[in-house]
Protein backbone atom coordinates (compact mmCIF):
# COMPACT_ATOMS: atom_id res chain seq x y z
CA UNK A 1 0.00 0.00 0.00
CA UNK A 2 1.53 3.46 -1.20
CA UNK A 3 2.80 5.73 1.48
CA UNK A 4 1.18 8.85 3.35
CA UNK A 5 3.15 11.42 1.88
CA UNK A 6 1.93 15.00 3.32
CA UNK A 7 3.52 18.80 3.10
CA UNK A 8 2.72 21.71 3.40
CA UNK A 9 3.99 24.78 1.19
CA UNK A 10 3.92 28.60 2.67
CA UNK A 11 0.23 27.34 4.26
CA UNK A 12 -1.23 30.91 5.62
CA UNK A 13 -4.17 30.85 7.77
CA UNK A 14 -6.11 34.09 8.32
CA UNK A 15 -8.90 34.74 11.58
CA UNK A 16 -9.89 38.05 10.57
CA UNK A 17 -6.55 40.34 9.32
CA UNK A 18 -4.09 38.32 12.21
CA UNK A 19 -2.56 35.00 10.65
CA UNK A 20 -3.08 32.05 12.78
CA UNK A 21 -0.64 30.04 10.70
CA UNK A 22 2.06 32.45 8.89
CA UNK A 23 3.72 31.16 5.80
CA UNK A 24 4.65 27.28 6.88
CA UNK A 25 6.18 24.93 4.87
CA UNK A 26 6.69 21.10 6.02
CA UNK A 27 7.51 18.03 5.30
CA UNK A 28 6.57 15.12 6.79
CA UNK A 29 8.02 11.77 7.75
CA UNK A 30 6.48 8.79 6.69
CA UNK A 31 6.32 6.49 9.45
CA UNK A 32 7.49 8.88 11.92
CA UNK A 33 6.36 10.92 14.86
CA UNK A 34 6.33 14.37 14.39
CA UNK A 35 5.84 16.36 17.65
CA UNK A 36 4.22 20.01 17.44
CA UNK A 37 4.94 21.99 20.26
CA UNK A 38 3.91 26.14 21.46
CA UNK A 39 2.62 27.79 23.85
CA UNK A 40 -1.17 27.96 23.97
CA UNK A 41 -2.26 30.00 20.77
CA UNK A 42 0.34 29.60 19.02
CA UNK A 43 -1.12 27.70 16.67
CA UNK A 44 -0.78 24.09 17.30
CA UNK A 45 -4.23 22.95 16.80
CA UNK A 46 -4.58 24.68 13.58
CA UNK A 47 -1.83 23.65 11.90
CA UNK A 48 -2.77 20.00 12.57
CA UNK A 49 -6.07 20.62 11.46
CA UNK A 50 -4.59 22.30 7.71
CA UNK A 51 -2.25 19.25 7.68
CA UNK A 52 -5.30 17.04 7.87
CA UNK A 53 -7.10 18.73 5.37
CA UNK A 54 -9.78 20.09 7.70
CA UNK A 55 -9.49 23.53 7.24
CA UNK A 56 -8.57 25.19 3.70
CA UNK A 57 -5.73 28.09 4.15
CA UNK A 58 -6.10 31.48 2.95
CA UNK A 59 -2.38 30.82 0.89
CA UNK A 60 -0.36 28.27 0.07
CA UNK A 61 -0.92 24.13 -0.68
CA UNK A 62 -1.26 21.21 1.63
CA UNK A 63 0.11 18.24 -0.30
CA UNK A 64 -1.08 14.71 0.06
CA UNK A 65 0.97 11.85 -2.24
CA UNK A 66 2.05 15.37 -4.35
CA UNK A 67 -2.02 16.37 -4.88
CA UNK A 68 -3.80 18.95 -3.23
CA UNK A 69 -5.12 17.96 -0.57
CA UNK A 70 -8.26 20.20 -1.26
CA UNK A 71 -8.83 18.68 -4.44
CA UNK A 72 -8.55 15.22 -4.52
CA UNK A 73 -11.72 13.10 -5.96
CA UNK A 74 -14.66 11.76 -4.12
CA UNK A 75 -12.80 8.35 -3.98
CA UNK A 76 -9.33 9.61 -3.04
CA UNK A 77 -10.77 11.92 -0.32
CA UNK A 78 -12.55 8.91 1.18
CA UNK A 79 -9.47 6.63 0.85
CA UNK A 80 -7.48 9.13 2.50
CA UNK A 81 -10.16 9.63 5.53
CA UNK A 82 -9.96 5.74 5.88
CA UNK A 83 -6.47 5.65 6.70
CA UNK A 84 -6.35 9.08 8.85
CA UNK A 85 -7.99 9.49 12.22
CA UNK A 86 -7.69 13.02 14.04
CA UNK A 87 -8.15 12.94 17.93
CA UNK A 88 -9.62 16.39 18.88
CA UNK A 89 -8.58 17.98 21.67
CA UNK A 90 -12.16 18.57 22.88
CA UNK A 91 -12.97 15.00 21.93
CA UNK A 92 -15.54 16.03 19.01
CA UNK A 93 -17.61 13.74 20.06
CA UNK A 94 -21.14 13.71 18.11
CA UNK A 95 -23.42 14.44 21.02
CA UNK A 96 -26.85 12.75 19.33
CA UNK A 97 -24.90 9.54 19.34
CA UNK A 98 -24.44 6.88 21.65
CA UNK A 99 -20.78 6.05 23.40
CA UNK A 100 -21.12 2.99 21.12
CA UNK A 101 -22.65 4.60 18.27
CA UNK A 102 -19.52 7.37 17.77
CA UNK A 103 -16.92 4.95 17.92
CA UNK A 104 -18.77 2.69 15.30
CA UNK A 105 -19.83 5.28 12.87
CA UNK A 106 -16.38 5.41 10.70
CA UNK A 107 -17.59 1.59 10.38
CA UNK A 108 -20.05 3.02 8.69
CA UNK A 109 -18.35 4.85 6.50
CA UNK A 110 -15.52 2.66 5.47
CA UNK A 111 -16.87 -0.65 5.92
CA UNK A 112 -20.69 -0.76 4.76
CA UNK A 113 -20.29 -4.52 4.20
CA UNK A 114 -19.40 -5.45 7.93
CA UNK A 115 -22.03 -7.18 9.79
CA UNK A 116 -23.60 -5.51 12.33
CA UNK A 117 -22.26 -7.72 15.01
CA UNK A 118 -18.75 -7.60 13.94
CA UNK A 119 -18.69 -3.85 14.18
CA UNK A 120 -20.30 -4.05 17.40
CA UNK A 121 -17.54 -6.85 18.58
CA UNK A 122 -14.67 -4.02 16.99
CA UNK A 123 -16.43 -1.56 19.16
CA UNK A 124 -16.55 -2.91 22.59
CA UNK A 125 -12.51 -4.46 21.71
CA UNK A 126 -11.36 -0.75 21.43
CA UNK A 127 -13.44 0.63 24.03
CA UNK A 128 -11.60 -1.86 26.21
CA UNK A 129 -8.56 -0.88 25.27
CA UNK A 130 -8.63 2.69 25.86
CA UNK A 131 -9.46 1.77 29.09
CA UNK A 132 -13.35 2.93 28.94
CA UNK A 133 -15.42 0.84 31.36
CA UNK A 134 -18.36 2.62 31.47
CA UNK A 135 -22.22 2.10 29.71
CA UNK A 136 -21.92 2.16 25.88
CA UNK A 137 -25.17 3.39 25.84
CA UNK A 138 -24.78 6.94 27.40
CA UNK A 139 -24.61 10.23 25.50
CA UNK A 140 -21.21 12.17 25.57
CA UNK A 141 -22.84 14.67 27.73
CA UNK A 142 -23.31 12.20 30.45
CA UNK A 143 -19.24 11.27 30.46
CA UNK A 144 -16.27 13.04 31.88
CA UNK A 145 -13.69 14.81 29.90
CA UNK A 146 -11.44 11.70 30.32
CA UNK A 147 -13.73 9.60 29.55
CA UNK A 148 -14.68 11.19 26.23
CA UNK A 149 -11.10 11.63 25.72
CA UNK A 150 -10.77 7.64 25.45
CA UNK A 151 -13.93 7.70 23.15
CA UNK A 152 -12.84 9.62 20.60
CA UNK A 153 -9.31 7.52 20.92
CA UNK A 154 -11.58 4.42 20.15
CA UNK A 155 -13.16 6.66 17.51
CA UNK A 156 -9.99 7.69 15.68
CA UNK A 157 -8.16 3.78 16.27
CA UNK A 158 -11.29 1.64 15.05
CA UNK A 159 -9.68 1.84 11.44
CA UNK A 160 -6.72 0.57 12.07
CA UNK A 161 -5.47 3.82 9.98
CA UNK A 162 -1.95 4.55 8.87
CA UNK A 163 -1.79 8.23 9.73
CA UNK A 164 -2.80 9.61 12.98
CA UNK A 165 -3.39 13.38 14.11
CA UNK A 166 -3.39 13.84 17.96
CA UNK A 167 -4.64 17.15 19.14
CA UNK A 168 -3.12 17.47 22.67
CA UNK A 169 -4.87 13.97 23.61
CA UNK A 170 -3.56 13.30 27.66
CA UNK A 171 -5.34 17.27 28.29
CA UNK A 172 -7.90 16.73 30.55
CA UNK A 173 -7.71 13.49 31.77
CA UNK A 174 -6.38 11.38 35.26
CA UNK A 175 -3.87 9.24 35.38
CA UNK A 176 -4.97 6.15 34.41
CA UNK A 177 -6.59 6.83 31.23
CA UNK A 178 -3.48 9.00 29.98
CA UNK A 179 -1.41 5.51 30.71
CA UNK A 180 -3.96 3.80 28.49
CA UNK A 181 -3.27 6.46 26.09
CA UNK A 182 0.70 6.50 26.36
CA UNK A 183 0.77 3.11 25.63
CA UNK A 184 -0.99 3.22 22.97
CA UNK A 185 0.17 5.93 21.23
CA UNK A 186 3.88 3.89 22.13
CA UNK A 187 2.51 1.10 20.48
CA UNK A 188 1.32 3.33 17.23
CA UNK A 189 5.07 4.19 17.15
CA UNK A 190 6.15 0.86 17.31
CA UNK A 191 4.03 -0.56 14.11
CA UNK A 192 5.43 2.23 12.01
CA UNK A 193 2.54 4.92 11.71
CA UNK A 194 2.64 8.32 10.83
CA UNK A 195 2.13 9.94 13.97
CA UNK A 196 1.59 14.04 14.58
CA UNK A 197 1.19 15.66 17.59
CA UNK A 198 0.65 18.36 19.32
CA UNK A 199 1.66 17.56 22.92
CA UNK A 200 2.67 18.67 26.28
CA UNK A 201 3.88 15.92 28.51
CA UNK A 202 7.35 16.26 28.32
CA UNK A 203 7.76 12.62 29.33
CA UNK A 204 6.10 10.99 26.34
CA UNK A 205 7.53 13.66 23.77
CA UNK A 206 11.07 12.85 25.11
CA UNK A 207 9.85 8.68 24.61
CA UNK A 208 8.13 8.88 21.34
CA UNK A 209 9.43 12.29 19.02
CA UNK A 210 11.24 11.88 16.10
CA UNK A 211 11.27 15.57 14.56
CA UNK A 212 9.81 18.42 16.45
CA UNK A 213 7.96 21.43 15.44
CA UNK A 214 7.94 24.50 17.28
CA UNK A 215 5.50 26.66 16.38
CA UNK A 216 5.63 30.43 17.40
CA UNK A 217 2.93 33.14 17.05
CA UNK A 218 1.64 31.19 13.67
CA UNK A 219 5.45 30.86 12.40
CA UNK A 220 7.63 27.34 12.60
CA UNK A 221 10.28 28.17 14.41
CA UNK A 222 12.60 25.25 13.72
CA UNK A 223 12.03 21.77 12.28
CA UNK A 224 13.99 18.66 12.42
CA UNK A 225 14.85 15.71 14.23
CA UNK A 226 14.79 15.14 18.25
CA UNK A 227 18.22 15.88 19.09
CA UNK A 228 18.96 18.36 16.36
CA UNK A 229 16.33 20.99 18.00
CA UNK A 230 17.49 20.44 21.12
CA UNK A 231 21.01 21.02 20.37
CA UNK A 232 19.73 24.76 18.71
CA UNK A 233 21.25 27.51 20.07
CA UNK A 234 18.51 29.81 19.57
CA UNK A 235 16.71 31.89 22.97
CA UNK A 236 13.48 31.62 21.81
CA UNK A 237 13.81 27.96 21.25
CA UNK A 238 15.26 27.46 24.04
CA UNK A 239 12.79 29.34 26.18
CA UNK A 240 9.77 27.20 24.58
CA UNK A 241 12.07 23.86 25.03
CA UNK A 242 12.66 25.02 28.76
CA UNK A 243 8.95 25.97 29.03
CA UNK A 244 7.41 22.72 28.05
CA UNK A 245 10.38 19.91 28.32
CA UNK A 246 11.68 20.66 31.66
CA UNK A 247 8.59 21.44 33.11
CA UNK A 248 8.94 17.37 35.16
CA UNK A 249 12.11 19.10 36.01
CA UNK A 250 11.13 22.79 37.36
CA UNK A 251 7.98 20.76 38.85
CA UNK A 252 10.40 18.09 40.88
CA UNK A 253 12.23 21.42 42.75
CA UNK A 254 8.99 23.26 43.45
CA UNK A 255 8.42 19.96 45.33
CA UNK A 256 11.93 19.93 46.79
CA UNK A 257 11.66 23.15 48.01
CA UNK A 258 8.72 22.94 50.09
CA UNK A 259 10.16 19.92 51.58
CA UNK A 260 12.65 19.80 54.21
CA UNK A 261 15.98 17.31 54.18
CA UNK A 262 13.89 14.48 55.72
CA UNK A 263 10.82 14.76 53.30
CA UNK A 264 8.50 16.39 55.43
CA UNK A 265 6.79 19.53 55.02
CA UNK A 266 9.04 22.71 55.88
CA UNK B 1 -18.58 51.89 3.23
CA UNK B 2 -16.94 49.91 -0.10
CA UNK B 3 -15.08 47.48 1.96
CA UNK B 4 -18.52 46.69 3.72
CA UNK B 5 -20.55 46.55 0.14
CA UNK B 6 -17.90 44.24 -0.98
CA UNK B 7 -18.32 42.23 1.75
CA UNK B 8 -21.67 41.52 1.16
CA UNK B 9 -21.30 41.39 -2.42
CA UNK B 10 -18.73 38.19 -0.70
CA UNK B 11 -21.14 36.98 1.39
CA UNK B 12 -24.05 36.86 -1.01
CA UNK B 13 -21.87 34.89 -4.11
CA UNK B 14 -20.77 32.44 -0.80
CA UNK B 15 -24.85 32.15 -0.19
CA UNK B 16 -25.03 31.17 -3.16
CA UNK B 17 -22.71 28.83 -3.81
CA UNK B 18 -23.75 27.14 -0.79
CA UNK B 19 -27.48 27.19 -2.38
CA UNK B 20 -26.25 25.48 -5.42
CA UNK B 21 -24.34 22.89 -3.31
CA UNK B 22 -27.06 21.93 -1.18
CA UNK B 23 -29.95 22.00 -4.19
CA UNK B 24 -26.95 19.34 -5.80
CA UNK B 25 -26.29 17.20 -2.38
CA UNK B 26 -30.10 16.79 -1.80
CA UNK B 27 -30.99 15.80 -5.86
CA UNK B 28 -28.33 13.43 -5.37
CA UNK B 29 -29.36 12.20 -1.69
CA UNK B 30 -31.43 9.18 -3.05
CA UNK B 31 -28.92 7.72 -5.73
CA UNK B 32 -25.36 8.00 -3.45
CA UNK B 33 -24.92 5.59 -0.67
CA UNK B 34 -25.94 7.47 2.40
CA UNK B 35 -25.24 6.49 5.97
CA UNK B 36 -27.74 7.33 8.54
CA UNK B 37 -30.65 7.94 6.16
CA UNK B 38 -32.44 8.00 9.33
CA UNK B 39 -31.41 12.32 9.38
CA UNK B 40 -34.12 12.76 6.88
CA UNK B 41 -36.79 10.92 8.59
CA UNK B 42 -36.20 12.58 12.29
CA UNK B 43 -36.74 15.63 9.92
CA UNK B 44 -39.77 15.03 9.04
CA UNK B 45 -41.18 13.70 11.61
CA UNK B 46 -39.87 16.64 13.95
CA UNK B 47 -41.11 19.34 11.23
CA UNK B 48 -43.98 17.48 9.31
CA UNK B 49 -46.02 15.62 11.68
CA UNK B 50 -44.88 17.43 15.19
CA UNK B 51 -46.48 20.64 13.74
CA UNK B 52 -49.62 19.47 12.83
CA UNK B 53 -51.66 20.13 15.33
CA UNK B 54 -50.68 23.85 15.82
CA UNK B 55 -51.15 24.21 11.95
CA UNK B 56 -54.49 22.90 12.41
CA UNK B 57 -55.41 25.12 15.27
CA UNK B 58 -54.49 27.95 13.07
CA UNK B 59 -56.28 26.78 10.08
CA UNK B 60 -58.96 25.69 11.65
CA UNK B 61 -59.55 28.72 13.43
CA UNK B 62 -59.00 30.91 10.54
CA UNK B 63 -61.14 28.90 8.33
CA UNK B 64 -64.19 29.38 10.77
CA UNK B 65 -63.25 33.47 10.98
CA UNK B 66 -63.87 33.70 7.46
CA UNK B 67 -66.69 31.70 6.89
CA UNK B 68 -68.80 33.38 9.99
CA UNK B 69 -67.82 36.63 9.04
CA UNK B 70 -68.58 36.13 5.55
CA UNK B 71 -71.73 34.44 5.87
CA UNK B 72 -73.08 37.41 8.36
CA UNK B 73 -71.39 40.48 6.28
CA UNK B 74 -71.25 39.00 2.21
CA UNK B 75 -75.19 38.46 2.14
CA UNK B 76 -75.80 41.96 3.21
CA UNK B 77 -74.14 43.42 -0.21
CA UNK B 78 -76.08 40.40 -1.85
CA UNK B 79 -72.14 38.72 -2.10
CA UNK B 80 -72.89 35.81 -0.54
CA UNK B 81 -71.35 33.14 -2.77
CA UNK B 82 -67.46 35.28 -2.72
CA UNK B 83 -67.09 33.79 0.56
CA UNK B 84 -66.24 30.75 -1.35
CA UNK B 85 -63.86 33.17 -3.19
CA UNK B 86 -62.27 34.63 -0.42
CA UNK B 87 -61.88 31.34 1.26
CA UNK B 88 -59.71 29.77 -1.33
CA UNK B 89 -57.69 33.02 -2.00
CA UNK B 90 -56.89 33.15 1.96
CA UNK B 91 -56.59 29.79 3.36
CA UNK B 92 -55.31 27.95 -0.17
CA UNK B 93 -53.42 30.87 -2.13
CA UNK B 94 -52.29 33.35 0.02
CA UNK B 95 -52.18 32.91 4.16
CA UNK B 96 -51.92 28.98 3.98
CA UNK B 97 -48.55 28.85 2.52
CA UNK B 98 -47.18 31.78 4.60
CA UNK B 99 -48.36 30.83 7.85
CA UNK B 100 -47.12 27.64 7.21
CA UNK B 101 -43.45 29.05 6.28
CA UNK B 102 -43.66 30.82 9.52
CA UNK B 103 -44.48 28.28 11.72
CA UNK B 104 -41.86 25.82 10.28
CA UNK B 105 -39.30 29.16 10.64
CA UNK B 106 -40.75 29.12 14.86
CA UNK B 107 -40.39 25.81 15.23
CA UNK B 108 -37.71 24.02 12.69
CA UNK B 109 -35.46 26.65 10.95
CA UNK B 110 -34.40 27.69 15.01
CA UNK B 111 -33.79 24.40 16.08
CA UNK B 112 -31.86 23.04 12.85
CA UNK B 113 -29.60 26.69 13.18
CA UNK B 114 -28.95 25.98 16.97
CA UNK B 115 -28.12 22.46 16.31
CA UNK B 116 -25.82 22.77 13.35
CA UNK B 117 -23.98 26.28 15.36
CA UNK B 118 -23.17 24.37 18.27
CA UNK B 119 -21.88 21.49 16.40
CA UNK B 120 -19.41 23.84 15.03
CA UNK B 121 -18.43 25.21 17.86
CA UNK B 122 -17.92 21.94 19.56
CA UNK B 123 -15.91 20.39 16.49
CA UNK B 124 -18.47 17.71 15.60
CA UNK B 125 -18.12 19.17 11.65
CA UNK B 126 -14.73 18.72 12.17
CA UNK B 127 -15.01 15.19 13.25
CA UNK B 128 -17.27 14.21 10.09
CA UNK B 129 -14.78 15.30 7.89
CA UNK B 130 -12.10 13.86 9.84
CA UNK B 131 -14.18 10.87 9.12
CA UNK B 132 -15.18 10.95 5.55
CA UNK B 133 -18.31 12.61 5.83
CA UNK B 134 -19.19 15.51 3.72
CA UNK B 135 -21.51 17.57 5.84
CA UNK B 136 -23.29 18.77 3.04
CA UNK B 137 -24.90 15.77 2.13
CA UNK B 138 -24.86 14.38 5.44
CA UNK B 139 -26.35 17.39 7.58
CA UNK B 140 -27.38 19.91 4.89
CA UNK B 141 -29.04 17.72 1.86
CA UNK B 142 -31.81 15.61 4.66
CA UNK B 143 -32.59 18.80 6.30
CA UNK B 144 -32.54 20.67 3.17
CA UNK B 145 -35.61 17.88 1.85
CA UNK B 146 -36.93 17.16 5.25
CA UNK B 147 -38.00 20.75 5.66
CA UNK B 148 -39.13 21.58 1.92
CA UNK B 149 -41.29 18.03 1.91
CA UNK B 150 -42.68 19.26 5.13
CA UNK B 151 -43.76 22.72 3.93
CA UNK B 152 -45.42 21.16 1.20
CA UNK B 153 -47.17 18.46 3.40
CA UNK B 154 -48.07 21.31 6.07
CA UNK B 155 -49.54 23.50 3.22
CA UNK B 156 -51.62 20.41 2.13
CA UNK B 157 -52.97 19.69 5.84
CA UNK B 158 -53.79 23.37 6.38
CA UNK B 159 -56.20 23.34 3.36
CA UNK B 160 -57.69 20.55 4.25
CA UNK B 161 -58.22 21.95 8.17
CA UNK B 162 -58.70 24.99 6.64
CA UNK B 163 -61.35 24.33 3.96
CA UNK B 164 -63.09 21.04 5.49
CA UNK B 165 -62.25 21.53 9.38
CA UNK B 166 -63.28 25.01 9.46
CA UNK B 167 -66.99 24.23 7.21
CA UNK B 168 -67.44 21.02 10.39
CA UNK B 169 -66.75 24.10 13.19
CA UNK B 170 -68.70 26.69 11.99
CA UNK B 171 -72.02 23.88 11.54
CA UNK B 172 -72.40 24.38 15.43
CA UNK B 173 -72.99 28.14 15.17
CA UNK B 174 -73.88 29.17 11.74
CA UNK B 175 -75.09 25.95 9.41
CA UNK B 176 -74.59 25.80 5.72
CA UNK B 177 -75.87 22.47 3.23
CA UNK B 178 -72.76 19.87 3.02
CA UNK B 179 -73.26 19.84 -0.87
CA UNK B 180 -73.79 23.74 -1.56
CA UNK B 181 -70.66 24.25 0.31
CA UNK B 182 -68.94 21.65 -1.51
CA UNK B 183 -69.63 22.46 -4.20
CA UNK B 184 -69.01 25.82 -4.83
CA UNK B 185 -65.55 25.62 -3.06
CA UNK B 186 -64.84 23.31 -6.19
CA UNK B 187 -66.65 25.21 -8.37
CA UNK B 188 -64.38 28.64 -7.68
CA UNK B 189 -61.06 26.53 -6.86
CA UNK B 190 -58.85 26.66 -10.13
CA UNK B 191 -56.19 24.75 -10.94
CA UNK B 192 -53.95 28.17 -10.93
CA UNK B 193 -54.94 28.31 -7.45
CA UNK B 194 -53.31 24.79 -6.18
CA UNK B 195 -50.32 25.37 -8.93
CA UNK B 196 -49.61 28.87 -7.15
CA UNK B 197 -50.04 27.43 -3.30
CA UNK B 198 -47.54 24.42 -4.25
CA UNK B 199 -44.76 26.59 -5.53
CA UNK B 200 -44.92 28.91 -3.07
CA UNK B 201 -45.00 26.28 -0.63
CA UNK B 202 -41.65 24.76 -2.34
CA UNK B 203 -39.63 27.75 -2.67
CA UNK B 204 -40.41 28.64 1.20
CA UNK B 205 -39.20 25.46 2.15
CA UNK B 206 -36.06 25.91 -0.01
CA UNK B 207 -35.37 29.45 1.64
CA UNK B 208 -36.46 28.27 5.19
CA UNK B 209 -33.41 25.11 4.67
CA UNK B 210 -31.24 27.45 3.06
CA UNK B 211 -30.92 29.90 5.65
CA UNK B 212 -31.50 27.75 8.78
CA UNK B 213 -28.77 25.74 7.46
CA UNK B 214 -26.53 28.23 6.08
CA UNK B 215 -26.64 30.51 9.00
CA UNK B 216 -26.15 27.61 11.86
CA UNK B 217 -23.09 26.71 9.82
CA UNK B 218 -21.64 30.16 9.74
CA UNK B 219 -20.80 30.08 13.31
CA UNK B 220 -17.79 30.02 13.97
CA UNK B 221 -15.69 29.39 17.22
CA UNK B 222 -18.34 30.79 20.02
CA UNK B 223 -21.03 29.56 21.42
CA UNK B 224 -21.93 33.51 21.77
CA UNK B 225 -22.70 33.06 17.78
CA UNK B 226 -25.04 30.61 17.69
CA UNK B 227 -28.04 32.95 19.00
CA UNK B 228 -27.12 35.41 16.62
CA UNK B 229 -27.09 33.67 13.59
CA UNK B 230 -30.72 32.08 14.82
CA UNK B 231 -31.61 35.35 14.70
CA UNK B 232 -30.49 36.00 11.35
CA UNK B 233 -31.86 32.48 10.01
CA UNK B 234 -35.68 33.59 11.50
CA UNK B 235 -35.06 37.40 9.93
CA UNK B 236 -33.76 36.13 6.62
CA UNK B 237 -36.02 33.37 6.43
CA UNK B 238 -39.54 35.58 7.14
CA UNK B 239 -38.23 38.35 5.16
CA UNK B 240 -37.38 36.25 1.98
CA UNK B 241 -40.48 34.05 2.14
CA UNK B 242 -42.35 37.39 2.45
CA UNK B 243 -40.95 38.84 -0.57
CA UNK B 244 -41.07 35.39 -2.17
CA UNK B 245 -44.40 35.90 -1.41
CA UNK B 246 -45.26 38.85 -3.22
CA UNK B 247 -43.28 38.07 -6.26
CA UNK B 248 -45.20 34.95 -6.83
CA UNK B 249 -48.82 36.65 -6.50
CA UNK B 250 -47.73 39.27 -8.93
CA UNK B 251 -46.83 36.84 -11.06
CA UNK B 252 -50.13 35.22 -10.27
CA UNK B 253 -52.23 38.48 -11.78
CA UNK B 254 -49.71 39.38 -14.59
Amino acid sequence: MEQIQLSMQNVSVFYGPRPVIDDVSLDIKPGSTTVVLGSSGSGKSMLLKTLAGLVPPNRGTVMLNGKNIFALSEKEELEFRRRSSFVFQDAALWANRTVAQNVRFPLEVHYPVMSHQQKQQKVERYLEKVGYQDSIDYRPSQLSSGEEKMVSFARALITDPDLLFLDTPLVGIDSTAAGYIEEIIKKLRSDGKTIIAGLTDPELISLIADELVIVHKGAVLIHGPFSEVRRSENPLIQKILSLILDQAAAYDEDILSILDDNGGLL
Amino acid sequence: MGTAVLDSFDELLYSAGFFYRSVVASLQYFRRRQVGRGVITMQLLFTGVEAVTVIALISISLGAVIIIQGVNILPQFGQGVLIYKILITVITRELGPILCAFVVIARSATAIATELGHMVVSHQIEAYISTGVNPIRYLVAPRFIGVTISVVLLNLYFNVFGLVGSYILTQLFQPIPFSEYFHNLLLYLRTTDIISSLLKSVIFGLIISHTATYNGLRVQQSSTEVPQMVIRAVVQGFTLCIVADALITMVYYI
